[in-house]
């Protein structure tokens, strides 16, 4: 059994597994409750606007200043979306085909291939270990403005513009996720992995069984994240080509429109936010649903 | 041959609206279908829209409306718009009549909510709105005082009122096909099972993989030249230009287009890369989107221009012949130093826009110069109202052509800004706001709307958005020219600054000429004409295109007085030069301006523009230098 | 003597050699990331660094002009300066802050239990999510006298006019800060509730016979070490962000704000590379940009060392 302690004055301890509990004031909890009803309501307000803002009939959304809630809420936004969006020259299952491609796609390739370099990274010893993470540190800092240019060059010169690749590739290697997976892993218990390789198992063996699942939630996390970042992207700066452009870049399309598609803009917002709020739970849940033991597993 | 006419009845329409597809037959009352002899020879079937039974709703919902807002604007005379809850506003002694006007109205909405109910049955969600309506009728029939405490109330339930009409008139109908058959023919329709339509929406996302969208619709089977558009608006636009181009661009020339829907801040990278388009229609500043750009000046084509990255226009021979289509204000913005980068697609500029029931009420004329609208400004003062104007550039533009100033010396290499003209009429944009106090941000179409702002300055583009934003003024409200300055002569100048969209040939494109041809059926008069009214079918009103070819442009079904005060604001529009560095104007002239206003003791409009202006300068010889421009005026 | 040199940099060269052959698997899983990356990262970056020693318009090649960039832009460029002092101002004032936040908030949200920590978190990260949040403050921060906070002092007498919140200068910069703050709980919370949840249970139930009183040791002494990593990422990602802040500046103040209020560095560099087409200059814009959130990272990853004694 994995020795797991901590240090407090000097002095090591290590765990007894005993029934006690840290003295948690009821008073002390009533109090966070209830900061956290007061910021969740100013952190959850744009939300609900936008919820709102998809229901308004034409002649609230037009209302200056704005107001938060809907007062004769209708689904006609959605219903003008559906007819626009049915005009168009493409089936808007292609659209959907798209979208779920770039952003699962980019998604999980994003998670496989950041958590497979962090492993090397967190537990393995080899030359130009530390080279290679400081480079990737480092490059995060430079700002994305600029490199983008020079990055839209390097695409087209590796002739993957106008395709979906040029939308999974780079997110495929963003810093963050490694930075991230690497943090978590290095928290396991290098013993866990030496008794392993006593055993016979492969790095990869190893990877696949014992190190992922031990850093679930970090890579939940990452999937929420990554999800948010490819859901957000439109891809309009490297898709021109209709059939290939994701549903989000579609709809957003249909804001061209101007004053004419207020309503159906309204109701492209909500969806476009929705989304990943849904994805957000759904992994969230995931997350939680792992903690119900301790922390680390044989 | 002849021709017989039948009313189709909106009534069953009505009552069995279907997201589905169905057959309908054409029969009258009991139900037995029509007959038709048809002798041998050419027939023609024509369609009419007509709102059928409805519209006898739909006009007296419109005429109470109208009667709601007349109401609401007699009360905020007495109490303003936000009345203090408190307060004893003495309605009722001011305006005896109200109670019975309310009672008036209550009454009609009454019956019109019946009216509604037989033809469609109770409880629809068509009439909630209505009867919150009325319901609020009923309680300050009651209690005019209450409108102290409800104004705001009422104001938002006219408002829906009104919105109610327009939704209302929109029904939407797909005709899919029209059968003509014998009596003894039977025709069954059906709508496809869940499955059914499931597998058709797979095998069409299976087609788009294989199917050459670009290919569509081209009828010529030989390849002729081909060229890349693209297109910088929305999916709107896209369909529609991609149809006519289908339809008779690539018919006509052979050429075939390549449309495509972009983000326009692409062109920039794309272009460097090599992957540019040919052809860049509908072109914004090099920083907005196209929906938002109706104030500032557009930059792209002078811009792209001096970097070698579009055509010069002027090479082609028939450039002068084209160039005759739209005003010499429109082409300014696309020219620099002798060459003409692009062409304009659209031109906008700022008009008044004025209440006409409540000027009327108040017996005002409608301002012609500024010392008019400052007599103005007063009275609507008293009234509790407003003159509604934004500090925008199209504003300042508007001051400064009018005093009688330049943006820069004819070249474009200095900053013409200092100049006395420039400087006076830099202070009277200030006094507005400073003296005047008119409010600095704000929608004044909103204002204009509720009646707080009866006349306000603002881009004639508003007046196809009011339709879809203020149904319920609909009919109230006029546009004039802008106030002007009263010249010596008794002549009124009214001149404004102009911007539009732009359209472009980019010039890595290996097919110059085929763009140009593009270009020239693009911004002919026939395809701007067509291209409004099918964007007009589509979109209603707010969809009219502000086209910048001037025969397009008066065809276009304005009314016969917008028309005539467009046309005569038009003898009076002016261009924006663009210079390199000219983004620096705009950018000196506003923060001088909020120094001005914010620090309204201490900061004099003259030092602070002058003091800008040189900073202006300093750009623009920075500009000239890095593209190695000699300046010959200096 | 030459020989036992040679032998001894063979033998170290063998030795390099050695383990390279040895973690050849560790190479084969870095290899499909840092192809990538290197394609998609690295490369931008050093193109970048070159071209800020060019004069680039980006519709033309770009002419190689050495230093000027950098001398105009540390000599000669006011506006540079504003940008400087307020990014600084948002690094140190919202840097921090936002980090504290963060942590703080993860770990109230880590009290709960189940559905309601799930909604918490939801609700807490949501400005985040919908990427256009903060037009909500748009909305707040008209303007207009019927703004609603223009509105809501103008009621209770607290002004008399309404005040141009975005357009004034001295106080465009603190509503930027708020409105920042507001924003802050991005992928730093979410990497620390993580965190916490690998947080070893029993750690805590040590704890608590060791003598470890309140919430406050506990956090103190138990979790933050454990937390170490994570707090390091928080750490690194909060100082990026708030280096980079550009986008909320842009949309609420506009760009260029006025008399350049909300000016940032990377707001001043987007002026640069996209209204006066000079991405030259605003590559050297960004090259220091990075110098200085290098420096930064050094000296916050010092302090974080010391976290739990």
């Amino acid at each position: 059994m994995a020795k797991i302690g901590y240090v407090i004055n000097g002095k090591r301890h290590f765990f007894k597994p005993k029934d006690k509990k840290i003295n948690r004031s009821r008073a002390g909890n009533g109090m966070l409750f209830f900061l956290m009803i007061v910021f969740g309501i100013l952190m959850a307000a744009p939300l609900v606007m936008i919820g709102n803002n998809a229901l308004k009939p034409l002649d609230e959304l037009f209302q200056y200043p704005p107001k938060i809630f809907v007062r004769n809420p209708s689904f006609e936004n959605f219903k003008d979306l559906f007819v626009a969006m049915n005009s168009s020259w493409i089936p808007f299952s292609r659209y959907i085909f798209n979208t779920i491609i770039i952003t699962v796609g980019g998604t999980a390739g994003h998670v496989l291939f950041a958590s497979l370099a962090a492993y090397p990274l967190a537990k393995h010893k080899f030359p130009g270990k530390n080279l290679l993470f400081r480079m990737v540190i480092l490059s995060m800092m430079f700002s994305w403005t600029v490199t983008q240019i020079p990055n839209y060059m390097i695409i087209s010169w590796l002739h993957i513009n106008n395709t979906y690749l040029a939308l999974i590739l780079p997110a495929c290697s963003f810093g963050m996720g490694l930075y991230l997976m690497k943090q978590f892993m290095e928290q396991i218990p290098d013993s866990l992995l030496e008794s392993a390789r006593l055993d016979g198992a492969s790095e990869f063996y190893i990877f696949r069984k014992i190190v992922m699942p031990n850093v679930k939630p970090a890579w939940l996390t990452l999937a929420i994240f990554q999800f948010q970042q490819m859901w957000g992207n439109t891809g309009s700066m490297f898709l021109r080509d209709e059939e290939l452009k994701p549903l989000q870049y579609a709809l957003q399309q249909i804001t061209g429109g101007g004053t004419a598609r207020a309503g159906a803009s309204a109701a492209v917002t909500f969806i476009i936010a929705a989304i990943p709020i849904i994805f957000f739970l759904i992994c969230q849940s995931n997350v939680l649903e792992t903690m119900t033991s301790s922390g680390m597993k044989e | 041959m002849f021709q017989e006419k039948l009313w189709l009845m909106g009534k069953s329409r009505l009552k069995t609206y279907e997201s589905t597809w169905r057959k309908d037959v054409l029969s009258n009352q009991e139900n037995e279908p029509y007959r038709f002899y048809l002798e041998k020879g050419v027939h023609t079937i024509r369609m009419e829209v007509v709102l059928g039974e409805f519209s006898e709703i739909i006009s007296e919902v419109e005429e109470s409306v109208q009667e709601l807002n007349s109401i609401y604007r007699s009360v905020i005379r007495i109490t303003g718009v936000s009345p203090d809850q408190y307060r004893d506003y003495q309605i009722e002694r001011s305006l005896p009549e109200l109670s019975t006007e309310i009672m008036e109205v209550h009454d009609k909405l009454d019956e019109t909510i019946k009216d509604l109910q037989n033809l469609i049955g109770e409880n629809s969600d068509k009439e909630s709105v209505l009867i919150t309506m009325r319901d609020q009728l009923e309680e300050l029939a009651d209690d005019p005082e209450r409108f102290a405490e409800v104004i705001g109330a009422y104001k938002i339930n006219v408002r829906a009122t009104a919105n109610w009409i327009t939704q209302v008139i929109d029904q939407p109908l797909q005709l899919d096909t029209i059968y003509i058959y014998s009596p003894e023919e039977k025709i069954e329709i059906e709508n496809q099972g869940f499955f059914a339509r499931i597998i058709y929406e797979l095998i069409r996302l299976f087609y788009s993989f294989i199917i050459d969208y670009n290919q569509i619709g081209n009828a010529s089977e030989e390849k002729g030249e081909s060229i890349t558009l693209w297109i910088g608006t929305g999916r709107d636009q896209a369909n529609i230009i991609k149809s006519l181009i289908d339809t008779s661009f690539t018919k006509d020339t052979g050429i075939n287009v390549n449309v495509q829907l972009v983000d326009m801040n692409t062109l920039l990278r794309a272009t460097l890369a090599n992957e540019g388009p040919d052809v860049a229609i509908q072109v914004p500043n090099t920083n907005g989107i196209a929906g938002a750009v109706l104030l500032t000046s557009n930059d792209s084509s002078v811009n792209y221009g001096i970097r070698n990255a579009v055509i010069d226009l002027t090479n082609f021979s028939d450039y002068e012949e084209v160039a005759q289509r739209f005003e010499e204000s429109a082409l300014l913005q696309q020219q620099f130093n002798g060459a003409t980068y692009g062409l304009p697609e659209t031109q906008t500029f700022p008009m008044l826009f004025y209440r006409k029931d409540i000027l009327a009420e108040l017996d005002l004329a409608v301002p012609k110069t500024w010392d008019e609208i400052k007599v103005t400004m007063t009275v609507l003062a008293k009234n509790q109202m407003e003159f509604g104007m934004l500090p925008n550039e199209q504003t300042f533009a508007m001051m400064l052509y009018q005093y009688g100033g330049e943006y820069y010396n004819s070249e474009g290499s200095k900053s013409e800004l200092d100049s006395d003209n420039a400087i006076n009429a830099f202070k009277e944009y200030c006094i507005f706001y400073t003296d005047y106090k008119l409010d600095k941000e704000t929608s004044v179409e909103e204002r204009f709307r509720t009646g707080e702002c009866p006349i306000i300055i603002s881009d004639y583009t508003l007046y196809n958005n009011l339709q879809v934003s203020a149904p319920d003024i609909d009919g109230l409200w006029g546009i004039a020219p802008v106030p002007g300055m009263l010249n010596e002569d008794g002549t009124i100048d009214r001149s404004v600054g102009s911007t539009g969209l732009s359209s472009l040939i980019m010039s890595s494109t290996e097919e110059p000429d085929a763009c140009w041809v593009f270009l020239k059926w693009w911004t002919s008069s026939e395809t701007q004409v067509d291209f409004g009214y099918e964007m007009e079918s589509l979109l209603g009103e707010a969809g009219r295109i502000p086209t910048a070819n001037k025969e397009a442009f008066e065809a276009i079904p304005w009314r016969v007085d917008d028309m005539n005060a467009l046309l005569e604001q038009y003898k009076w529009v002016k261009g924006i030069p663009q210079v390199p560095g000219g983004y620096y104007s705009w950018r000196n002239v506003n923060n001088a301006f909020y120094t001005v206003t914010t620090d309204t003791d201490i900061a004099s409009p003259r030092e602070e523009l002058v003091d800008k202006v040189t900073l202006i300068n300093t750009e623009l010889s920075y500009k000239w230098e890095e593209f190695e421009l000699i300046s010959l005026e200096k | 003597m030459a020989s036992r040199e040679a032998s001894f940099i063979a033998m170290k060269q063998g030795k390099l050699r050695y383990q390279i052959k040895k973690s050849k698997t560790s190479y084969l899983m870095l290899a499909p990331f840092f192809v990538l990356f290197f394609f998609f990262t690295i490369l931008p970056v050093f193109a970048s660094i070159l071209l800020s020693f060019t004069d680039f318009n980006m519709l033309e090649f770009p002419e190689f002009v050495g230093w000027t960039n950098y001398i105009r832009l540390l000599v000669n460029d006011d506006i540079f300066l504003i940008a400087l002092k307020n990014t600084l101002i948002f690094a140190v004032v919202t840097g921090p802050v936002s980090y504290i936040m963060c942590l703080l908030f993860a770990w109230i949200i880590n009290e709960f239990k189940g559905k309601l920590r799930a909604f918490l978190t939801l609700v807490f990260y949501a400005p985040s999510i919908c990427g256009n949040a903060y037009m909500i403050w748009l909305i707040i921060l008209s303007g207009d006298r019927y703004g609603y906070l223009n509105g809501l002092l103008l009621k209770y007498d607290f002004i008399n006019e309404a005040i141009l919140w975005m357009k004034t200068e001295k106080y465009v910069l603190p509503v930027l800060i708020v409105v920042q703050l507001w924003l802050s709980l991005g992928t730093g919370f979410l990497a620390f509730i993580a965190g916490l949840q690998t947080v070893d249970k029993s750690l805590y139930e040590a704890g608590a016979i060791d003598g470890v009183k309140n919430r406050w040791q506990e956090l103190w002494f138990i979790t933050l070490p454990a937390m170490k990593p994570q707090l390091m990422f928080g750490a690194v990602m909060q100082i990026t962000q708030s280096f980079a802040i550009a986008d909320i500046s842009i949309q609420l103040a506009g760009n260029p704000s006025v008399n350049y209020a909300g000016a940032t560095v990377v707001t001043h560099l987007l002026d640069y590379g996209t209204v006066r087409f000079e991405m030259g200059y605003a590559s050297a814009i960004a090259t220091i940009l990075f110098i200085l959130m290098v420096g930064t990272n050094k000296f916050v990853q010092k302090i974080l060392r010391r976290v739990g004694e």
